[in-house]
């Protein structure tokens, strides 16, 4: 059995991963640069 | 929109595309992105055995006897970039593509293009990596740690540093993917807390990727500016300090071999409910053990340097919360033995090398519990007792697992049923010859003997002779894995069913065997007694 998709289901999704995505790439970039903030903590 | 994409412009519906090229090299979809990362980690396993078949021959008896020294020391550093980054790493992410979205009641990833591009990264990368080995001045040799300075006096830094650049790229690439389709593709109806225990370990090890990752990007970022470009980060006369390499590594390091694990874990957990024909027991402790290692890993990564000459008071904090670590881990234990208790076990293939995950990995745990106590690792560290502990974990647990998961999907993979003779034939003489060559191993480091040596005193020649036996019988033993696969994808007349197993459930069962080309386009009606979890109350 399976259930219906609407374009708004579609839509909502779409949303969803373009939200997810943008939060773990800024979370990615923002570890690269504190592995050279270490740099300052450990001084 | 992401899902949307998966809708190609060409009618793609009724099956694969013609051309090899399209398929292959152009792929968007998750199976065949599944099979490609699979193919390519089983290739880079064989390599890096062949690798570490020089290092047991070279070891078997005391002396230089085959290669040059530094030859050896390619050796052990490649070994384990290939085995890490090429075997275990590709083989994890492989799986997840191949069943994630089949597990949830997904059409395909939510990136299906950037998953291809995750995958095609890693041939190129290691292509880099491995032909490092035909450069003047040969490729890296100062282990896979890379640690200044004498990382630095490879010449073929450069590219070593790109290829580990790239294969990091690919691995945030796939963890924000799994994310993103965990988070938001899965079916109506299935809820996180009826997810598969193998999507949990996914959904928290792709975390663990995004955070530790770049890290590792900045480490060897930093070390190239150390060599090329005058900046002095780990070098003292600059002003820097060669240790803070080692806490940068590490803090990558120690979440890594948990990145490592974490999907060994989620597959155990799928293999024993299913051939105990019970329920795991505990889910939701099973889930949030996962969740707790996973934040533990990160406060943890100075037990890689107790013998630095960190403050005392680092010293105790790391060497506590090293031990916490256990208590999590051993829960998952105690939890895979009461799934197993009072049950109806058969033992085929899979669940021969689960059970034998559950046993090894936590020989391994014990070591790694010795190792956690400061003043005993004074004495351990830099020997082959650490040697033997980080095999007992990555070779009887990740690649244990890896196998059984293997064994476990291949019927719903290729729809036809592999050699259970054979594959048997392969878990006794893998089990057998692994403990031959690793056990010893303890020994010789408690005796004494160091790590990364071509050549040893002879005091120590008995074991390393025995450890070598076992190394090469157990490298043989992997043709049979080889074979078993060969057969069961093109020559095996043994057709599987849907079910495959009898105490299999879950929506992936649901589908033929072997999986059509798409799965799911539709998402299906979730019956919560269908699934292993669905009976799960808050």
């Amino acid at each position: 059995m399976t259930q219906q998709k609407t374009d708004h289901d579609i839509g909502n999704r779409g949303k969803g991963v373009r939200l997810t995505v943008t939060i773990l790439a800024s979370l990615a970039v923002a570890f690269f640069l504190l592995s050279f903030l270490q740099i300052v903590a450990m001084k | 929109m992401s899902y949307a994409a998966t809708h190609d412009q060409h009618d793609d519906h009724h099956g694969a595309p013609k051309g090899f090229f399209q398929r292959w090299c152009m792929s968007t979809n998750h199976k065949d992105i599944g099979t490609l990362y699979l193919i390519f980690a089983l290739t880079m396993f064989f390599i890096g055995g062949s690798f570490a078949m020089a290092i047991r021959a070279e070891l078997f008896r005391p002396g230089m006897q085959l290669m040059q020294p530094y030859f050896f020391n390619e050796m052990t550093t490649l070994h384990a970039l290939v085995m890490i980054f090429g075997a275990v790493m590709p083989a994890f992410v492989g799986l997840g593509n191949w069943m994630i979205p089949m597990m949830i009641g997904a059409p395909d990833m939510a990136l299906p293009r950037m998953n291809n591009l995750s995958f095609w990264i890693l041939p190129f990368a290691f292509t880099l990596l491995l032909s490092t080995l035909f450069m003047p001045g040969g490729g890296p040799a100062g282990g896979w740690t890379m640690l200044p300075p004498l990382s630095l006096q490879t010449g073929s830094l450069a590219y070593t540093v790109f290829a580990i650049h790239l294969m990091g790229i690919s691995s945030i690439m796939g963890a924000i993917n799994i994310i993103a389709t965990i988070l938001n593709l899965r079916a109506p109806g299935m809820e996180l807390l009826k997810m598969p225990v193998f999507v949990w370990s996914w959904l928290i090890t792709a975390f663990l990727l995004i955070a530790v990752m770049p890290v590792l990007a900045g480490a060897v970022t930093m070390l190239l500016t150390d060599k090329y470009f005058g900046t002095s980060f780990f070098n003292a006369a600059g002003g820097g300090d060669p240790v803070l390499y080692q806490h940068i590594f590490w803090f990558f390091g120690h979440p890594e071999v948990y990145i490592m694990i974490l999907p060994a874990f989620g597959i155990i957990s799928e293999v024993i409910p299913t051939f105990a024909r019970k329920p795991i027991f505990g889910y939701k402790a099973m889930v949030f053990a996962i969740a707790s290692i996973a934040f533990l890993s990160f406060i943890v990564w100075a037990h890689h340097m107790f013998t630095v000459g960190l403050p005392l008071g680092a010293e105790i904090f790391f060497m506590y919360a090293t031990m916490l670590i256990a208590v999590p881990t051993g829960v998952k234990v105690f939890n895979w033995v009461a799934t197993m208790w009072g049950s109806s076990m058969t033992f085929e293939t899979p669940m021969l090398f689960a059970i034998a995950f559950v046993i090894l990995f936590t020989i391994g745990g014990f070591s790694g519990l010795m190792l956690a106590l400061v003043p005993a690792d004074f004495q351990y560290h830099d020997t082959y007792f650490v040697v033997a502990h980080f095999h007992y974990v990555l070779v009887t647990g990740a690649i244990f697992a890896i196998i059984s998961a293997t064994y476990y999907w291949l019927p719903k993979w290729t729809g036809n049923m592999y050699s259970e003779f054979w594959g048997k034939m392969h878990f006794w003489n893998s089990v057998i010859w692994v403990n031959v060559l690793f056990f010893p191993q303890h020994f010789l480091g408690l005796a004494g003997m160091p790590r990364r040596i071509p050549d040893y005193n002879v005091a120590f020649a008995s074991f390393n002779m025995v450890s070598s036996i076992g190394g090469f019988l157990f490298g043989a033993s992997q043709l049979i894995f080889l074979g078993v696969i060969i057969h069961a994808a093109f020559f095996s007349k043994n057709k599987a069913t849907d079910r495959v197993w009898e105490g299999a459930k879950g929506l992936e069962w649901t589908v033929p065997s072997p999986a059509p080309y798409h799965t799911f386009d539709v998402p299906p009606v979730i019956h919560d007694d269908e699934l292993a979890h669905g009976n799960v109350h808050a």
